[in-house]
C-alpha cells in the first residue's frame, strides 16, 4: 500500500478537522471522511515513518500558527450564521459553528457572561423570555470550550424571583453548571458607573461589573415585538445590564440603546428566533401572537444580527433607528455582510 | 400512675411539641417562597377560624371534626401537645419563670382562684364567636397561632407581643393559656365532657401539684379542673404517693366527686359552676356583639352597617383600599381575614401591607396593596396560595387574571407624552394583559434634534384593565401620571355593562 504524500496530507486534514473545526463543515466533510478511512488503514498495515511524522508535525504547527495570526484570512467565515432546526440545542450549536464555533470566542479559562432576556414573569412557551434550552446549550458550549466560569443573569423588569423560575432559565443554566444570581440591588459591588462623554444620550450610566470584568460577553436575546423600540433584539437586550432607571431611557430610547451598546460590546450574539412575538410585546401573553420559525441567528456583532432578525419580522433596519445608530457608531455592518444558512 | 409512665408521657409530649413547633417554623419559611403551596396548618385546621369561613371542604371539615373528637376523648391535649403558642409560653416560662414551691403556710389559705375556675378566656371565647360573623371579628386579636405568625414575621406588633409573653412569665406560668386564650377555652369547654380525665386518686396533701402550670390540680378538693388540664405530665411524677390517674371519667371522676362532697358537705357545686360558666359565655357574647357594632359604626356610619348586615354578599363597597388579587367582596373578605399577614410575607413584590387604623377598626391589620414600588404580578398567586382561610380566594390563574383590583387612569397634565411631547410608552410596554389594556390612542410623527420619532399617546382600555398597578409603579414621570384607583373602578362599573357582567361571571366562578 502506498503510504506516501497523500496519506500524510490526509493526516493533517484529519487533525485540522478534529481540532479546529468542531464538526468541520467548511473543511469538506467528504475529504475528511476519506482521510480518516486511509489513516485507519495506516494503523493496521504500516508504521508511520519518521519523515512522515515530521512532515505532519511541521504542517500542523504551521497551520496552528497561521490560524492564530490570521484567523479570518485562512477560513472565510460569514458575518452572520443562521441555523434552522426544531432541536434547539443542535440548531444553536450549528449557528455558532457557522460563525467560527465557540472556540473562536471562548478561550480556555475565560469567564463568560451569558445574558439572556429574563425580563418578564412568563413561561417558556409564551416566548417573552429566551428559551431555557438555548441558554443551556450556550452554557454547555462555553464549558466545552473550557470556560472557567459562566454567569447567567438579567435585570428583570418584573420581579426576578419570579422571572428566573417561571422562565425556566435558572434551572436550565444551573443544571448546565452556570452560576445564576440576582442583580436587582443597585450596589457598588454589582454596578460600576461609567461615563461616555461622546454619547448621544447616556453620558453616564451604571453597568454590571460582571459584564465589564468578564472575558466574553454573550448576548442571547429573544426576538419580539416592542412598543417603543419597535422590536427588541440583541441591542435592546443590553438594557438588562444597566443599573439605571430604565424608564427614563424611553424618552430617547434609540440613542440610549446605541450608547449602551457602544459601552459594552457583545462578543457573541445569538438571537433566539425560535418563535417570534409579532404583537403585544414585549410582554406577550398568548401563543396566538407567536410565529414559529425555529431559527437562530448568530453573529459576532449586534448590528448585523439585529438586521437579520428584523428581516424575520418583515422590517428593514431603516425602520428601527437604534440599529442605524449602532451601524453609524461602528458596532457592525447593517448591510453588505455575509450570511450563511444551514438547517439541522 | 407509675413514675416511669409519667416520665415517658412527658418525653413524648416534648417531642410532639418540638415537631409541631418545627412544623410552624417550616411552614412560615416555606410561605416566604412565592411558589410555595404550603399553608399554615395551625390556621387552616382550626375550629374558630373555620367559623369565619365555613366551606364545604370535606378534608378540612373531617380534620377539624377529628380534632374536636380527639379533644372529647382525651381532653384539652391540643394546648399541651400541639399548640405552638403553648410551646412558646412554656419555653418562656422555662427561661424566666420560677416554679411555684409548695408553701405549707399557703396551702390551706388559698383556694383555687375564681379566675382559674371561670377564666376570662370564656368571655373572650364568647366575644370571638359572636364577632366572627361580623366584619369586625375579634378573632385576629386573640388567636394564639395568628400571634405566632406575627412573631415569626418579626413585625413590631409580634415583637411587642413576644415581649409581653416574656414579661408574663415573671408573674406566673402559661398566663395566656389560663386566662385569655379563646382557642384554649374552646378546647377547655369540650374537655369538661371528655371521656378520659386526669384525676387525683390518692393524696398526701403535700402541695407538690401546686406546680401545675395551668393551676388545674387542686389537692384541697382532690380534683383537677378538666377545662384547664392540658395533660402536660410535667409535675405529676413528683407526687409522692403516685396519686394521679389518667383514665375513663368513671374511674377518675369517682374519687374527685367523693373528694368534693367531702370538701363541701352535701352541696353539689356542679350546677352553680355550669351557671357561672354559661353566664361567662353569654356575657362574652354580649361584649362581642357590642364591640362588633362599635367597630362597624366607628368609621363608615350607619349606611355601611346596613349594607354589611343586610346584604353581606354585596360587591359594592366604597373602600378605597386595594385588596389582594381575587378579593371581590369586601364584607366577606373582612370577615374571613384573620390578619395573620402571611400574604404580606409571601408577596414577592412587597406590595401588600397591613392597614392601620386609617380605614377604621374593621380594616385594622387587614392587608391592602400599594403600587409605589411595584405592581401585582400578572402570573403570581403567592398571596392566594398562602392564605390559610381563603380570605383571599384561591382562584385559577385565568380567574385571577380576570379579577380587577382597581382601574388605571392617565392624568394627561402629568404624562410626558401629552405634556412634553416626549416619546414614552413605558406603561404600554409593561402592561401584562395579553391584549394590552394600554393602547396608543393616536400616533404622530415628530422631529427633534436626534431625528424623527413617533409620538404615541397612551390610553387605558377600561374593559381590559385589571388594575394591577404595574404601570403606576413603572411610570417614569416626575409625578406619576398613571394611577390605579378604586373610585375610578366603581365609577366605570356603573357605566359599563360589559365590565359588570365580567365581574358577575368572576363572582360565579369564585363562589
Amino acid at each position: 500500500m502506498n503510504i506516501g504524500d497523500a496519506s500524510s496530507r490526509q493526516g493533517v486534514a484529519r487533525l485540522r478537522g478534529d481540532l479546529f473545526s468542531r464538526g468541520g463543515e467548511r473543511q469538506g466533510s467528504a475529504d475528511r471522511r476519506l482521510g480518516i478511512a486511509l489513516c485507519a488503514g495506516c494503523h493496521y498495515h504500516c508504521a508511520v515513518t519518521r519523515r512522515e511524522f515530521l512532515r505532519a508535525a511541521i504542517a500542523s504547527s504551521l497551520y496552528l500558527a497561521a490560524r492564530r495570526t490570521f484567523p479570518a484570512s485562512l477560513v472565510a467565515r460569514p458575518d452572520v450564521g443562521i441555523a434552522v432546526g426544531a432541536d434547539y440545542e443542535k440548531a444553536v450549536t450549528k449557528a455558532i459553528e457557522l460563525v467560527g464555533g465557540i472556540t473562536a470566542f471562548v478561550k480556555p479559562g475565560d469567564t463568560v457572561v451569558v445574558k439572556p432576556n429574563i425580563g418578564w414573569n412568563s413561561p417558556p412557551e409564551l416566548k417573552a423570555t429566551t428559551d431555557p434550552l438555548v441558554v443551556r446549550a450556550i452554557v454547555h458550549l462555553c464549558f466545552q470550550a473550557l470556560a472557567s466560569k459562566v454567569y447567567v443573569f438579567d435585570r428583570s423588569v418584573a420581579n426576578s424571583r419570579l422571572t428566573y423560575v417561571t422562565s425556566g432559565i435558572q434551572k436550565a443554566a444551573e443544571e448546565a453548571g452556570a452560576k445564576v444570581f440576582h442583580v436587582d440591588e443597585i450596589t457598588d459591588t454589582m454596578y460600576k458607573r461609567i461615563s461616555m462623554p461622546d454619547a448621544r444620550y447616556l453620558k453616564e450610566t451604571l453597568v454590571n461589573r460582571y459584564v465589564l470584568e468578564s472575558d466574553v460577553f454573550i448576548n442571547v436575546p429573544i426576538a419580539k415585538n416592542h412598543g417603543e423600540a419597535g422590536l427588541t433584539l440583541a441591542m435592546k437586550n443590553l438594557m438588562g445590564i444597566t443599573g439605571d432607571q430604565r424608564g427614563k431611557w424611553h424618552w430617547q430610547l434609540d440613542d440610549a440603546i446605541a450608547d449602551i451598546n457602544r459601552a459594552v460590546r457583545s462578543k457573541l450574539v445569538l438571537i433566539d428566533a425560535s418563535s417570534i412575538m409579532l404583537r403585544n410585546g414585549p410582554t406577550g401573553g398568548s401563543m396566538s401572537y407567536l410565529k414559529r420559525l425555529d431559527t437562530f441567528i448568530c453573529a459576532s456583532n449586534v448590528v448585523s444580527a439585529d438586521v437579520e432578525a428584523a428581516r424575520l419580522f418583515g422590517r428593514s433596519p431603516e425602520d428601527l433607528p437604534y440599529i442605524m445608530e449602532g451601524a453609524k457608531a461602528g458596532l457592525g455592518k447593517a448591510s453588505g455582510y455575509s450570511v450563511q444558512r444551514s438547517s439541522v | 400512675m407509675r413514675k416511669r409512665i409519667l416520665v415517658l408521657l412527658k418525653q413524648l409530649r416534648v417531642i410532639s411539641q418540638a415537631v409541631f413547633l418545627a412544623a410552624v417554623v417550616y411552614t412560615f419559611i416555606r410561605s416566604l417562597d412565592p411558589f410555595s403551596v404550603v399553608q399554615n396548618p395551625f390556621l387552616r385546621f382550626d375550629p374558630l377560624i373555620f367559623l369565619t369561613n365555613p366551606r364545604s371542604d370535606l378534608f378540612l371539615i373531617a380534620s377539624i371534626a377529628g380534632l374536636i373528637a380527639l379533644t372529647l376523648v382525651l381532653g384539652r391535649f391540643f394546648c399541651g401537645w400541639v399548640c405552638p403558642m403553648g410551646t412558646l409560653m412554656e419555653l418562656s416560662d422555662f427561661i424566666f419563670s420560677f416554679p411555684r414551691k409548695a408553701n405549707p403556710a399557703a396551702i390551706h389559705a388559698s383556694p383555687k382562684s375564681f379566675l382559674v375556675r371561670f377564666p376570662p378566656a370564656l368571655v373572650v371565647l364568647g366575644a370571638v364567636v359572636v364577632s366572627v360573623f361580623t366584619t369586625t371579628s375579634l378573632l385576629p386579636f386573640f388567636h394564639p397561632n395568628v400571634w405566632i405568625v406575627r412573631i415569626l414575621s418579626r413585625s413590631v406588633l409580634g415583637l411587642v407581643f413576644l415581649g409581653l409573653v416574656f414579661l408574663s412569665s415573671f408573674f406566673g406560668q402559661r398566663l395566656w393559656c389560663v386566662y385569655i386564650c379563646p382557642l384554649g377555652a374552646l378546647y377547655g369547654v369540650l374537655s369538661r365532657v371528655s371521656f378520659l380525665r386526669l384525676g387525683i386518686e390518692r393524696c398526701s396533701r403535700c402541695g407538690a401539684c401546686e406546680r401545675c402550670p395551668m393551676q388545674a390540680a387542686d389537692f384541697r378538693t382532690r380534683e383537677t379542673l378538666a377545662h384547664q388540664c392540658i395533660l402536660c405530665f410535667q409535675f405529676e411524677r413528683s407526687c409522692p404517693v403516685e396519686g394521679f390517674q389518667y383514665g375513663p371519667v368513671a374511674r377518675a371522676g369517682k374519687s374527685t366527686l367523693r373528694a368534693s362532697r367531702r370538701a363541701h358537705g352535701s352541696f353539689d357545686p356542679s350546677r352553680r359552676e355550669f351557671l357561672v360558666r354559661g353566664a361567662g359565655l353569654l356575657g362574652g357574647a354580649m361584649i362581642g356583639g357590642v364591640v362588633a357594632s362599635i367597630g362597624v359604626l366607628s368609621k363608615p356610619g350607619a349606611a355601611k352597617l346596613d349594607r354589611l348586615l343586610f346584604s353581606p354578599g354585596s360587591t359594592v363597597s366604597e373602600t378605597t383600599l386595594f385588596r389582594p388579587p381575587g378579593v371581590v367582596d369586601e364584607a366577606s373578605f373582612l370577615r374571613r381575614c384573620i390578619r395573620c399577614l402571611h400574604c404580606v410575607q409571601s408577596c414577592p413584590n412587597g406590595i401588600i401591607e397591613a392597614t392601620g387604623l386609617e380605614a377604621g377598626f374593621a380594616s385594622l391589620f387587614a392587608p391592602h396593596l400599594h403600587f409605589d414600588k411595584n405592581g401585582c404580578d400578572y402570573r403570581c398567586q403567592a398571596c392566594q396560595l398562602v392564605c390559610p382561610n381563603q380570605a383571599i380566594p384561591l382562584q385559577t390563574l385565568a380567574q385571577k387574571q380576570l379579577t380587577p383590583i382597581g382601574l388605571a387612569f392617565i392624568e394627561q397634565k402629568k404624562c410626558v407624552v401629552y405634556r412634553d411631547k416626549k416619546p414614552c410608552s413605558v406603561c404600554q410596554e409593561v402592561c401584562p394583559t395579553p391584549e394590552k389594556a394600554l393602547v396608543f390612542a393616536k400616533e404622530e410623527r415628530m422631529m427633534r434634534s436626534s431625528g424623527p420619532f413617533m409620538l404615541r399617546y397612551p390610553s387605558v382600555v377600561t374593559e381590559r384593565c385589571i388594575g394591577c398597578g404595574i404601570c403606576q409603579a413603572a411610570c417614569p414621570a416626575e409625578q406619576v401620571a398613571i394611577t390605579v384607583s378604586r373610585k375610578a373602578q366603581w365609577d366605570s362599573r356603573a357605566g359599563s355593562g360589559r365590565r359588570a357582567s365580567m365581574r358577575r361571571a368572576t363572582r360565579m366562578l369564585i363562589s
